[in-house]
């Protein structure tokens, strides 16, 4: 675990400090978003649940396919 | 921009990518004998859904479907240029998945696969960041390494060649349309391309279908060798057939294990694919929210792909199951059905804006 | 530097991770080659016992005159498992190098584990990647592990000599095919058909000798391998044996182009003819609704070993052609329905019918009631270094 925070954590940052010093905001809040969801899913695989990617797209569309015949 | 023959290799080597090795199993397996036929279907159905990207994009030249999404639907255009991103993004991260299992399986077994995606990533996403042209004039220079070896050792495995294998033919032309979903794969996936397409000079329209045309018959072709050379039965339990074809080459007693030289060239066919993806998801990021930056926007995508593509599916059996189930859906929603409304919106949008006008 | 240089030489180096391959990397002098392999299982306890023999690289041109003796060639190490999986990483044990199996030349097969049942060792050679299948497999006559462990004279790698001689084998004398490699009995018994492979069996031994000893005995029939005869497979198991000259006439009916000497009976008494096979066609025919399988194979002879006879006149040619004609279908004839007899349907009629004619309600039994032609049509082309040959007495009896 604390090997992604070693590795991730400085690079969103302090990317991200330096976005908001060069006063990009809506740059930094775009960045955030991405990268911290990309963060997300690295942190849920390294906590041993991951998120599986296409099984939630299939739930999705099983939902999506329920509420369109139901 | 980009020239119209650039557009062409582009759209040729996208739609191969990942199919040459990930499909060829599947399409033997169901298809048999008769297996070459499908991806020519398939690529004609690719073609149809073709034509109705290009009236969308030409009903608003100049502009990417994200920018028609926002011309058509206003505000409600970003959460489809949402959609859109993260639909690119996990093509982007199925497409690093599927190299990353490959090489494990056959050449570099105890890699992990991040390395791979982390490379290819970082690779990706320099070129990207140089721009349109960069892309095109990338793809330009690197497609005769790829077809002049791929298909010279093809040609060298010919010697094992046995019409045999192929026979009795015709007994299920019709085979494929059992399978809907090798219809989507990869053929509805080339609307990432669509991304790209407001930036070729002119001819865009053409050099795409062709390139389709192009990429089914070459697919076609392809699995039609790989059935004559190991025989359906084989080649529809191997899981990379083309691999094993170029295994078992063997010329005289000097040319033998010359597979690495189609590792190569398979690598570099992805590469190409998760190039115009990453640019596909980039330029959607930019287009959106007009960032004045490039860089970051990399390598958040970078961080968010790599993720991705670890936990993209559990594994290739698994992959395989809910692929049937969810490809079509999936594809058909951002492909068929979005840009279909928002043809329609738009003509609706005109229509209604050019009424008052007349009178 | 500008930006864009720096950014650049950060990729790259970067991806020079991937270069090294630093997960995957095996120096040569780490890997074990393996040029011939083995296979066994005990039908009691149903273990496996592979065997895997091992290129020893201090042999070579340089090592021929070394000190301290002669090397062996190649090693063989044997280790056993409940399956095959176990069996291979049980060579650890023994084995100071990463095994190669990419190299491996030949699969040997034991007559026993034939009997048993192939399919286990076919999947499991296609499971793995880097072993191809497209390499001769043998079934081996008598002790499997004295095989392994039999040197070889002037061609000092078994797995080299073995394959070589199938090649001479094939180019002179027809008594080996070409469709014998682990991935031809794949195919062609997930498409039901019979294959045949070669057999190899130890010569006799005059006690343990070691390389050094069978390199410097001069009587070469001892102390080796021998290739010859061919083992009949149907369905992944071994069901029966073919001699050498059945084995010329299935390669010539399964249309396989080579040559082959054969001696035919002739006027009281034999005559020798040098044969080449050109062609094999296979044609379907329907008679009273039943299939006629016409196969016709066309022949070219040479006089080079004719010592018996030799025509002298056109006519004399036209009849010994006839008569060649003849006799050689005769015993083709024999041949096949012999192993029909044995329901061996060597010749895939099976196969024939499906391609042909996919709809037949039964093809089993449509392949063994279908009646087979077979014409012969030989041609005089090659000559040897005489036109008329030495007469008088002082011949054979």
């Amino acid at each position: 675990m604390w090997m992604l925070y070693a590795v991730l954590a400085p690079l969103i940052v302090l990317q991200a400090a330096w976005l908001i010093r060069k006063k990009m905001y809506r740059d930094t809040a775009v960045f955030a978003a991405v990268s911290l969801s990309g963060f997300g899913l690295w942190a849920s695989i390294a906590s041993g649940r991951p998120i599986i990617l296409n099984a939630l797209i299939g739930r999705i569309i099983d939902a999506a396919m329920s509420l369109l015949s139901g | 921009m980009i020239s119209r023959a650039q557009f062409y290799l582009l759209t040729v080597n996208f739609t191969l990518g990942t199919t040459l090795f990930v499909t060829i199993n599947e399409i033997i397996q169901r298809g048999k004998r008769d297996a070459w036929m499908m991806p020519l279907w398939a690529g004609a159905y690719g073609m149809l859904a073709a034509l109705l990207w290009i009236l969308l994009l030409r009903s608003s030249p100049g502009k990417s479907p994200v920018q028609i999404a926002r011309e058509a639907w206003g505000p409600a255009g970003v959460i489809v240029g949402i959609l859109y991103l993260l639909w690119f993004c996990m093509i982007g991260a199925w497409a690093l998945r599927n190299v990353s299992d490959f090489m494990n399986v056959t050449i570099m077994p105890r890699t992990p696969p991040s390395m791979f995606h982390v490379m290819f990533l970082l690779v990706a996403g320099y070129t990207v960041v140089q721009g349109t042209e960069t892309i095109g004039r990338l793809n330009g220079i690197v497609t005769p390494f790829l077809v002049f070896p791929f298909w010279t050792i093809l040609m060298l495995a010919t010697v094992d060649w046995d019409w045999e294998r192929l026979l009795p033919a015709f007994q299920n032309p019709w085979e494929i349309f059992r399978f809907t979903s090798l219809m989507g794969f990869p053929f509805m996936e080339t609307f990432a391309l669509m991304m790209l397409y407001p930036k070729v000079r002119s001819g865009a329209a053409g050099a795409l279908l062709l390139g389709l045309a192009s990429a089914a018959m070459s697919i076609s072709l392809v699995v039609f060798m790989v059935t004559g050379l190991l025989g359906p039965e084989r080649a529809g339990r191997i899981l990379y057939p083309i691999y094993t074809v170029v295994q078992e080459v063997e010329l005289g007693d000097v040319i033998v294990n010359i597979h690495s030289v189609l590792i190569v060239i398979l690598i570099t066919l992805i590469f190409i694919k998760l190039l115009v993806l990453l640019y596909a998801a980039f330029e959607t990021i930019h287009q959106l929210f007009r960032p004045a930056s490039r860089w970051p926007h990399l390598e958040a995508l970078s961080i968010l792909l790599s993720a991705a593509a670890v936990v993209i599916y559990e594994n290739p059996i698994q992959n395989r199951v809910l692929n049937g189930a969810i490809t079509i859906a999936y594809d058909v929603f951002h492909t068929i059905l979005i840009p279909a409304l928002m043809l329609l919106s738009l003509r609706l949008r005109r229509a209604l804006q050019s009424r008052p006008r007349r009178r | 530097m500008s930006r864009r240089q720096r950014a650049a030489a950060a990729v790259l180096a970067l991806c020079a991770a991937l270069l090294t391959s630093c997960w995957d990397k095996v120096e040569i002098n780490e890997l074990s080659l393996v040029s011939l392999a083995g296979l066994d299982r005990d039908p009691e306890s149903g273990i496996y016992t592979v065997y895997l023999q091992v290129i020893n690289p201090a042999t070579g041109a340089s090592a021929q005159g070394a000190p301290g003796g002669e090397q062996s060639p190649v090693y063989t190490y044997a280790a056993s498992g409940k399956s095959l999986a176990e069996a291979q990483v049980t060579f650890y044990k023994l084995l100071p190098r990463r095994m190669l199996l990419h190299h491996t030349k030949a699969v040997l097969i034991s007559e026993r584990a034939a009997r048993q049942g192939m399919r286990d060792y076919m999947n499991f050679s296609e499971l793995q990647p880097d072993a191809r299948t497209s390499i001769p497999l043998l079934v081996v006559d008598g002790s499997i592990a004295e095989v392994m462990r039999t040197f070889t004279p002037l061609e000092r790698n078994p797995a080299d000599s073995i394959v070589s001689r199938l090649d001479l084998m094939y180019d002179f004398t027809l008594k080996a095919g070409r469709r014998i490699e682990l991935r031809d009995v794949i195919e062609r018994v997930e498409r039901e058909e019979m294959v045949v492979i070669p057999i190899v069996a130890a010569t006799s031994k005059t006690g343990h000798l070691n390389s050094f000893d069978v390199n410097a005995e001069i009587d070469a029939n001892r102390n080796q391998l021998r290739v010859s005869g061919g083992a009949v497979i149907r369905d992944y198991r071994m069901v029966g044996r073919l001699n050498e000259g059945d084995l010329v006439l299935y390669h010539v009916l399964t249309g396989e182009k080579g040559r082959f000497v054969r001696r035919f009976p002739f006027r009281g008494g034999h005559i020798t003819v040098n044969m080449r096979s050109r062609r094999m066609e296979q044609r379907l025919d329907w008679q009273d609704g039943k299939p006629v399988v016409r196969i016709r194979l066309q022949f070219e002879f040479s006089t080079i070993a004719m010592k018996e006879y030799f025509p002298q006149t056109l006519d004399e040619l036209k009849k010994l052609e006839q008569h060649l004609n003849q006799v050689f279908a005769e015993e083709l004839k024999t041949f096949v329905n012999k192993t029909r007899g044995k329901g061996w349907d060597l010749l895939r009629i099976r196969s024939l019918l499906h391609r042909k004619a996919p709809n037949l309600p039964d093809p089993d039994q449509a392949a063994s009631e279908a009646e087979i032609k077979i014409e012969v049509e030989t041609r005089l082309r090659g000559m040897g270094n005489l036109g008329r040959l030495y007469d008088g007495a002082g011949g054979e009896p």
